[in-house]
């Protein structure tokens, strides 16, 4: 360090002394710079001095000869690699990447020792003049004359390319060797890439685009779906190890890019389509595998996983469609419901572990499964009923968690469903005969069912539904409390009666003409109606005959058995006391039972199974002279009104002695009675002395027939006569807080609203919004009659 | 006047025809009340100073006399002649003399409504009460719905005038009549609009269908393309114009 001040005061005597007036000092010394360059060029820099010409150069700028010193560099240089690229461009085209190779080797070397040499003029005179610093110069001269040179561009080009090509085809190229001329490509660019783009990148991306679409058109006409994206995959990655290994990494999302518009973005839709190896056969045979693969390939291009989701979301669509629509799965509830639940299975499986949870694909996938389960308005129906075999018999043995399970996989349908409240009536039906039939096999199970409908839909949801358990919880304890008073009086009943109260409102009403009830049978509700309007008064107690049960002691020939019958039945049955033989009408008459409910029960009764009565299908022949012995049903039946705060109330049975009632469900719980057999109103009835049964305790069960065309109307409208009442309570509701609002607006507000229960049609609710303008709760805007207003 | 527009030329004419003032006491008072006719005379007869002739009381309740029913203070038998004596004769004017008359049932002016309203007309004999009613039958007349708040005002009297006792709706025969006088001359399909009442309908029409009715007959008459089914319509129009648009293409 210390040499150079010293340096700099011997060279400012020089300067103001002889050398300035010597006017051959820049020629002289420029040849003498020019001759130590040759030999740099020759590699042949050892025994040149670095200090003198050093100094040189310096002189030379400091005397304002700069410009000659860089103009004369330039020249030289320049002359120098001309001959270089002769040389280069005569070498043999296998050693035509080596020799290029070496002459930029060597070209380098020169020019760090010439740049070391014109230091001075690279800070000052260069710096100064804006121009390129030595060895920058030296780059742009190396590309002009050698990179650029006619006789090498496209060669290199063309080396560089079939190289390239040739890996591609299997074979083992010399890769370090071409990452060094790629390398010197981008340094020729200087500060930017420039050369290496033009020169190679962009013909290598044209070549790899060509190959590729060449290559894909083979494979995919000669390939299966899985063959074909197994390969692509193949050719992905060796394209990403050449970038790593040999060009820039820039170069690679370009690369990339080009590879997957050839192989997959080209191809999509053909892949996709494929016959017997595409999406849909790979949907079909839950080939995991493969569709993880075409989820990860086509994640890689636009629209790619759109055009999937779409096809996968449109498949399920179809095949919902076809579960849905399918006449002979809908005709038994638990089949079509277990094919919905099991297609669910199999999509939540995929989404799991082909397409990673991909949140767009169960978007369209749910949106799928809601699209077909609301084409059939009896879906919410079916959800309850595949819920009521559930809790019926179908969860027997079955652990908690396991229940648990179940009930949230069905849940998850549930949630699909539009029409929240067409379930929740179905539901309310269903739950109701279970807990009146004592049908219920597990009170947990029913709880956690309700818990999660609350969780789902809200409270207001399932108070009902809780309310029915508190009705039976509250009939237990005034069951306990009335045995005690009748004990109390000394008294003991002709019949063990038990009670149900239930609260009006809690429970699916049905307003049926009630039966006429035996004498013996009446006197017990009386006592029960007695005791319980002293405990609570004011309220009104209705019996609800079509909804008990009841177990009659009768006498057959053979031996006498316990009939398990509805409360109907009973009272059908004890009319044979009295008398053999009754005509249809006359039972209708004696016991003033619905006509349709007659016939289900009369049907029952005379199933060959368990052929408690017979019929004799004509009047007109009267043979049987009667001498049958007349059975004697004593009857320790159980009909049980029920009722509470206002009103409703119905009988049912859950009788003490269960012992054999295990054995009894399995002897007759498949009671669906033969079709074609339906009772005739000229029937005449008679009480079959030939009866038969293995067991003592027969159970005849009601005939559970769906529902009747006119049922189903029914519950229909009241449905909807419940949502008119909902809509116009949501639009008050709105308006009450908003006072004005736009017509579209309220109506998606009330959409909005309403939707957790069901989606109300639009031009309902306008038709509710007009109804409530014509009762003036509501009146147009004077200015604009799609703005409302609320009137207080 | 040469400075007034037609439309304005012909407003004056109208004040001064109803209240015999001088053209510039005309233009004063249609300029302060913004051109609007009625209220301009409304304001001219404020001003007790502006009609020298008092009103004659005497004069309308002999005029009301005259008419009234035999048993009871209304005039609803003789109602007829009464409006023939004033040169109405046609339908649509009947209804308009009991729209001026504000009266509440169809065919009935009673005494009240009798006296309070030729007191509000000003008039006071028979020949003020024809010129009243010819320049309600030139408002009436009118062509342009769009602008013609009269009407709107006469249209949505008549559905009440149609009420029966207690009712909140007009039954649809009654409206099919009314529609029939009151928007012969103004929608040209009227005729589908009733077929497609009777045919699908059939059902008592509200008072806000009926009022809504009539925007849409503006609509209508200019194009039914441009209706707008998300516009808030009753849900009865929005159905005509399916219908419409099926059967009369």
């Amino acid at each position: 360090m210390m040499a150079k001040p010293n340096g700099k005061i011997q060279f400012k005597n020089l300067q103001s002394h002889g050398v300035l007036a010597d006017p051959d000092f820049p020629k002289r010394t420029w040849k003498l710079l020019k001759t130590a360059m040759r030999q740099i060029h020759q590699q042949n820099a050892s025994n040149l001095s670095f200090e003198e010409l050093y100094r040189n150069g310096y002189n030379m700028v400091l005397q304002k000869h700069g410009d000659l010193l860089y103009n004369n560099l330039k020249k030289m240089v320049d002359k120098h690699l001309k001959a270089v690229a002769k040389t280069v461009s005569e070498s043999i085209d296998e050693k035509f990447l080596q020799e290029l190779n070496l002459s930029w080797i060597n070209h380098k070397t020169s020019m760090l020792m010439i740049r070391d040499i014109l230091m001075y003029m690279d800070r000052n005179y260069v710096k100064q003049n804006n121009l390129s610093s030595v060895f920058d110069l030296g780059l742009y001269l190396f590309r002009d004359n050698v990179a650029h040179c006619p006789t090498i561009k496209d060669r290199l080009l063309n080396t560089l390319l079939s190289m390239v090509q040739k890996e591609r085809e299997g074979e083992v190229i010399d890769r370090i060797l071409i990452k060094n001329i790629v390398q010197m490509l981008i340094d020729l660019g200087v500060n930017s890439k420039n050369v290496y783009i033009e020169d190679f990148e962009k013909p290598l991306l044209l070549k790899t685009s060509l190959h590729y679409q060449a290559q894909s058109q083979t494979l995919i006409q000669t390939c299966s779906c899985p063959d074909y994206m197994k390969k692509v995959e193949v050719c992905l990655k060796e394209e990403l190890e050449r970038v790593s290994h040999y060009l820039d990494s820039s170069s690679e999302p370009k690369l990339k890019e080009v590879c997957e518009k050839q192989l997959i973005s080209n191809h999509m839709r053909t892949l996709i389509e494929m016959e017997n190896s595409g999406l849909i056969s790979m949907l079909k045979d839950d080939k995991i595998e493969d569709l993880k693969r075409m989820y990860n390939l086509f994640s890689r291009v636009s629209d790619g996983l759109n055009l999937m989701k779409d096809v996968i979301s449109g498949y399920v669509k179809e095949i919902g469609k076809g579960i849905v629509m399918d006449e002979e799965k809908t005709k038994e509830s638990g089949t079509y419901f277990q094919s919905l639940l099991d297609l669910k299975d199999k999509y939540d499986n995929l989404l799991q572990n082909a397409l990673y949870n991909d949140k767009q694909f169960i978007h369209s996938i749910q949106q799928a499964f809601e699209y077909f389960i609301n084409l059939n308005p009896k879906s919410p129906e079916y959800i309850s009923l595949f819920i009521d075999e559930k809790l019926k018999k179908g969860l027997k043995g079955v652990s908690e968690e396991e229940v648990d399970i179940i009930l949230d996989k069905i849940l998850m349908l549930f949630r699909l469903i539009q029409e929240k409240d067409v379930f929740e009536k179905y539901y309310k039906q269903h739950l109701a005969k279970r807990l009146l039939l004592g049908r219920s096999i597990s009170d947990d199970a029913e709880r956690n069912m309700i818990a999660k409908l609350k969780t789902e839909c809200g409270y207001q949801f399932t108070s009902k539904l809780e309310g029915m358990f508190t009705d039976m919880r509250l009939s237990q304890d005034t069951m306990s409390g009335f045995k005690t008073y009748i004990q109390n009086l000394k008294k003991t009943l002709p019949i063990d009666l038990n009670v149900h109260v239930l609260t009006t409102g809690f429970w699916p009403t049905q307003n049926t003409a009630n039966c006429n009830l035996p004498r013996e049978i009446l006197f017990c509700c009386e006592a029960f109606k007695f005791y319980y309007l002293s405990n609570h008064n004011g309220r009104l107690l209705l019996w609800q005959t079509n909804m008990g049960t009841a177990e009659i002691k009768a006498n057959f020939p053979s031996k006498s058995h316990e009939l398990q019958v509805s409360s109907y039945q009973m009272v059908i049955l004890l009319l044979f006391n009295d008398q053999s033989k009754l005509t249809f009408k006359e039972i209708a008459d004696q016991t003033g039972i619905p006509t349709t409910d007659l016939k289900r029960n009369l049907l029952a009764l005379t199933n060959p199974k368990n052929k408690i009565l017979d019929r004799e299908l004509s009047t007109t022949t009267t043979t049987t002279p009667t001498p049958t012995p007349i059975p004697t049903p004593a009857p320790t039946p159980t009909p049980t009104p029920s009722s509470s705060s206002s009103s409703l109330s119905s009988p049912s049975s859950p009788t003490p002695g269960s012992s054999s009632s295990s054995l009894n469900t399995s002897n007759s719980t498949t009671t669906t009675l033969t079709p074609g057999k339906s009772i005739d109103e000229s029937d005449v009835f008679v009480f079959n002395t030939k009866f038969k049964s293995k067991l003592f305790r027969v159970k005849v069960m009601a005939v559970v027939q769906k529902e009747t065309p006119v049922e189903e109307k029914e519950t229909r409208d009241k449905v909807d006569e419940d949502r008119k009442h909902q809509i116009e309570a949501s639009i008050v509701r709105i308006m009450k807080a908003r006072k004005t609002l736009e017509h579209s607006n309220l109506v998606s507000e009330v959409i909005k609203q309403l939707q957790s229960r069901f989606v109300p049609n639009p031009v309902i609710v306008k038709k509710r919004i007009e109804s409530l303008i014509e009762r003036e709760y509501l009146e147009r805007s004077k200015q604009d009659r799609k703005i409302y207003n609320y009137m207080a | 006047m040469n400075r007034l527009s037609s439309d304005q030329k012909i407003k004056c004419s109208e004040f001064m025809s109803i209240t015999q003032a001088t053209e510039a006491k005309a233009i004063q008072y249609l300029k302060d009340a913004s051109w609007r006719t009625e209220a301009a005379v409304d304001n001219y007869y404020s001003n007790p100073s502006n009609y020298a002739n008092k009103f004659d009381k005497k004069a309308v309740e002999a005029l009301f006399n005259k008419y009234k029913d035999s048993g009871e203070e209304q005039i609803s038998e003789k109602l007829p002649e009464f409006v023939k004596e004033i040169n109405v004769n046609d339908e649509l004017m009947e209804l308009a003399v009991l729209w001026k008359f504000k009266t509440k049932q169809m065919g009935v002016i009673t005494k009240n409504e009798f006296m309070e309203s030729m007191e509000r007309l000003r008039c006071d004999n028979v020949s003020s009460l024809e010129k009243q009613m010819e320049s309600v039958k030139q408002q009436l007349s009118s062509k342009d719905l769009n602008n013609n708040t009269s009407f709107k005002e006469f249209y949505m009297f008549v559905f009440d005038l149609g009420k029966a006792e207690n009712q909140k709706n007009v039954s649809l025969q009654m409206c099919i009549e009314l529609w029939t006088i009151v928007l012969k001359s103004k929608f040209d399909n009227l005729q589908i609009w009733f077929d497609f009442l009777n045919k699908h309908h059939k059902l008592a029409i509200s008072k806000d269908t009926w009022n809504l009715f009539l925007d849409f007959v503006k609509i209508a008459n200019d194009s039914i393309t441009k209706y707008d089914s998300e516009g808030a319509w009753p849900v009865l129009i929005d159905e005509f114009v399916e219908y419409y648009k099926e059967n009369c293409k």
